[in-house]
């Protein structure tokens, strides 16, 4: 997804902030989030007007808060914690740094203690503040809550689309315990962030609440607010509220459990659980897994169909989630604006007021050359991994239409490849998943030209087309299956005479409008391995050029060999290590034969994880040289979670322990397992396989992997083989 | 010494006793995001008390207390007519082999959630304790 422009500060602050725009930075931030709502603050739990870093709260896009700031005495407290452990709930310790109250009285540093929870449900935040007085005498202590929303769409926050239309913000209104912010927006949305306070403040004025709280010796004051957002549609009872999830906890396994002999292992398996609960979003109708946080809490083609990649085999149902909601919204029209052709399946889809008026043409967007593809190989790998034909069924016209996407619309010239030129002029340039507008360099570092034909996409047509024809064999059809493993055939040959560099003996990036092959070293081709696109004598050779160092960073591979001219170690798609990425390349390497290789990229990301807070990978990170830093550094507007980075570890065990499930013959296919060292032993138990299950447990001896099938659950087998 | 939430008619009543103040605002301010109005006090003192005149549907009860403990309470709780039905989850470290089995035998006592406990297992426990039987 594109990368971001630094915007300059906005309105005074409480205590003044002089950061720069070029401070853009979100690696502190907290998050608390629950649905479509989200809390995202600094270290201290604050969101200070005019910060340069996106911070506030947000509903569907729009920021409903935009300063949220805490002062005693008129300064800032002190963390001491903040806990993020459960994502619907923050939780901080904070206390005063020395100070002077209004009658003069010192009050020393860390003798008042101010414990802050806050809680997301439905679409209100409550907050609870406790005021905890250690010092033997009382006080009475000046404390202000500074509010404010600017009401600002997700575009404008990130500096990406100038506001070209303003609604009409009203004067906020201040009543003896509410404040309350509306906005009218061009769109005809009426927002409100209507404030509560328990007990009613001193004073409330000037968006700001002053408390004078008396608190006698070693006692303790409690001030509560809820914040309610509201979007109010022009028909006025239609009201937006997005669903509240069931539980605090939702599952994104089936069943499926995993127990390893290293504790760390587990508990970053635990979170991948966690992270998915965070990023659910949507209402009953569409419910969706968010890309990331904070600036992709939306639905996205790719990233929500990669993700349900990497976790089929322990969560099917994702998949059939993904399918079916992608489905709903699949193209039906031409539409230039929004890069739309029929039987497309969609690449964004935002709710904010841009969007809603046609400023951006993101609502939905259509301008991805590799989601249509993403969604029939996933198809495919879930009716393989389920035998559920009923779905197949059911998407049966959708199928047929993204098959015909793929023929008509996306390979235009009829060359056999697919290519992205976008139609759009506030469409995105490159239109794969390197997405930035700098994304597809050549090796000289001039920009590739469209239509741009990208190696990994050609690797998705292929699973696509060879999928889609066992899927109609499935069904019935043999006919229309063996035309299609027909087409798949074709471009396998043309695939590899247009993309291989035999100097180099790896896969060229993409080519260019001309024809002419993008010769940077990249790590796309991993993912065209993971196709079956590639044939093992050249596969062999691409393994071995991805582990050397300009391309293998220590702590994972990068997206750009550091060889080429547009390598820049913290460039978004130029030179940084992103984890689903590598979870993709590590399983192109398992399955071409070269499991030596898929571990290290196992270990080298399970190494760099333990460097992250919550040991949880965030989209990207940088990629310098391990060697020169000894620790991964930091991305610093990277999204955490992301989908498809948390999802990576469930691809990568995959790969590890090569399970393969295949429904229509009754068979696991166990393929060359291989435990990196740090995982001792891991027990799987109930893995799917159509309507059977199976539980094995692998163990690690010397450097080699045994595996016990410990049980079968109804007519299956298990199979122990070479071929993925 | 009681900390309430906001009473609105119809909403599920609990009364939470836990000493640690800490705990006490977080379960407090919790249950209450999740809609229930909840009653907290730190210690035994006027438990069973608060319990009657609110009609709790729940009670979530630390053991280890100051003054009044937590077996002292379900005592006065089982003793009163208008108390003894009335579910109770202990929340509480103190529930050690020998504990668990006094408390088992207690059929007021629903169920035991070990400190330190999950937020998610605590919420759980709380709404399916309140969930009509005919429901479960």
């Amino acid at each position: 997804m594109s990368g971001d422009t630094p915007r300059p500060p906005a309105a005074s602050s409480l205590i003044e902030v002089t950061a720069p725009p070029a401070a853009r930075d979100i690696r502190d931030a907290t998050l608390v989030k629950e649905g479509d709502v989200f809390l995202l603050a600094d270290l201290e739990g604050n969101v200070r007007a005019g910060n340069p870093n996106g911070f506030g709260l947000y509903l569907r896009d729009t920021r409903f808060l935009s300063a949220h700031e805490l002062a005693i005495q008129g300064l800032h407290p002190t963390i001491l914690l903040s806990s993020g452990r459960w994502h619907f709930l923050g939780a901080q310790v904070l206390t005063n740094p020395n100070l002077v109250t209004a009658d003069g009285k010192t009050i020393h540093e860390q003798t008042v203690q101010i414990r802050r929870y806050r809680v997301i449900r439905g679409t209100a935040l409550s907050e609870s503040l406790t005021f905890q007085n250690f010092n033997a005498f009382p006080l009475a202590l000046d404390v202000v809550v500074h509010l404010d929303a600017d009401f600002a769409d997700v575009f404008e926050v990130r500096g990406l689309v100038p506001h070209p239309c303003r609604g009409r913000l009203h004067p906020p209104e201040h009543g003896p315990s509410t404040l309350i912010f509306v906005y009218d927006g061009c769109d005809a949305i009426r927002r409100t962030t209507r404030v509560s306070f328990d007990p009613p403040p001193s004073v409330l004025a000037d968006r700001r609440a002053r408390y004078r709280l008396e608190l006698d010796a070693r006692g303790a004051e409690r001030v509560a607010m809820t914040i309610e957002l509201e979007e109010r549609h022009p028909v006025a009872s239609d009201v937006t509220r997005p669903v509240r999830p069931p539980t605090p906890r939702a599952t994104g396994r089936d069943g499926t459990a995993v127990r390893t002999g290293n504790g760390a292992f587990d508990a970053m398996l635990e979170r991948v659980n966690e992270d998915l609960s965070v990023l659910a979003g949507g209402d009953a109708e569409l419910p969706f897994v968010a890309a990331g946080i904070p600036w992709y809490a939306a639905l996205f083609g790719r990233d929500s169909l990669i993700t349900a990649l990497e976790m089929l085999w322990m969560a099917p149902s994702v998949a059939c989630r993904t399918l079916l909601g992608l489905a709903r919204s699949q193209a039906a029209v031409d539409d230039a604006w929004r890069d739309e052709e029929p039987g497309k399946i969609l690449h964004e889809h935002r709710r904010g007021e841009l969007a809603n008026v046609g400023a951006v043409p993101f609502a939905p967007y259509y301008g991805t050359v590799d989601a249509t593809p993403l969604w029939i190989w996933l198809l495919a790998e879930y009716c393989r991994t389920t035998g559920d034909l009923e779905l197949a069924r059911t998407l049966r016209p959708n199928l047929e239409a993204a098959l015909a996407w793929m023929d008509q619309y996306g390979d235009k010239d009829g060359d056999g490849f697919l290519e992205y030129e976008r139609r759009s002029p506030s469409g995105l340039l490159n239109q794969g998943w390197k997405d930035s507008w700098d994304g597809i360099p050549h090796a000289s570092g001039a920009l590739a030209e469209p239509p741009i034909a990208l190696v990994e996409v050609q690797g998705y047509a292929y699973a696509a087309k060879r999928g889609a024809a066992q899927v109609l064999r499935a069904l019935g059809e043999p006919e229309r299956a063996r035309a299609l493993d027909e087409q798949a055939s074709r471009l396998y040959g043309a695939f590899n005479d247009a993309f291989w560099m035999e100097a180099e003996g790896f896969y060229c990036l993409a080519l260019d409008g001309r024809k002419r092959q993008v010769t940077a070293v990249s790590s796309n081709p991993g993912h065209a391995l993971a196709c079956g696109i590639v044939p093992p004598e050249r596969a062999a050779r691409v393994a071995e050029r991805f582990v050397r160092e300009d391309m293998f960073s220590g702590w994972g591979i990068r997206t750009l060999s550091s060889r080429e001219a547009a390598y820049n170690p913290v460039g978004y798609h130029l030179g940084t290590v992103w984890p689903h990425d590598n979870a993709l390349v590590a399983l192109g390497l398992k399955r071409c034969g070269h499991e030596a290789y898929a571990l290290a990229i196992f270990t080298a990301l399970y190494d760099a994880a333990q460097h992250f807070p919550s040991q949880r990978l965030p989209e990207l990170f940088c990629g310098f040289a391990r060697s020169a830093f000894g620790v991964p550094v930091r991305y610093p507007v990277a999204c955490s979670p992301q989908a498809w980075a948390s999802a990576s570890w469930l691809l990568l065990l995959q790969a590890a322990l090569g399970i393969v499930p295949v429904a229509e013959t009754g068979e696991l296919r166990v393929v060359r397992p291989h435990l990196p060292p740090w995982l001792p032993w891991v027990e799987v138990t109930r893995i799917r396989v159509g309507a059977t299950e199976v539980d094995l447990r692998y163990q690690r001896i010397d450097d080699h992997t045994a595996v016990d099938v410990k049980a079968m659950r109804g007519g299956v087998r298990v199979t122990f083989v070479d071929t993925w | 010494m009681v900390e309430a939430s906001a009473a609105i008619p119809g909403r599920k009543k609990l009364v939470v006793v836990e000493d640690e103040p800490e705990i006490r605002e977080l379960e407090v301010f919790l249950l209450a995001a999740e809609g229930y109005q909840v009653f907290g006090l730190k210690d035994g003192e006027g438990a069973q008390e608060t319990t009657k005149e609110q009609r709790a549907d729940l009670v979530l009860l630390d053991l280890m207390l100051p003054r009044k403990d937590g077996f002292v309470v379900l005592d006065e709780l089982e003793r009163d007519p208008a108390t003894a039905h009335t579910p109770v989850i202990v929340v509480t470290a103190f529930a050690y082999t020998a504990s668990r089995e006094a408390l088992r035998r207690r059929p007021q006592v629903k169920r035991i959630i070990e400190k330190p406990f999950d937020i998610g297992d605590l919420l759980d426990a709380v709404a399916a304790e309140l969930v009509p039987r005919a429901e479960r």
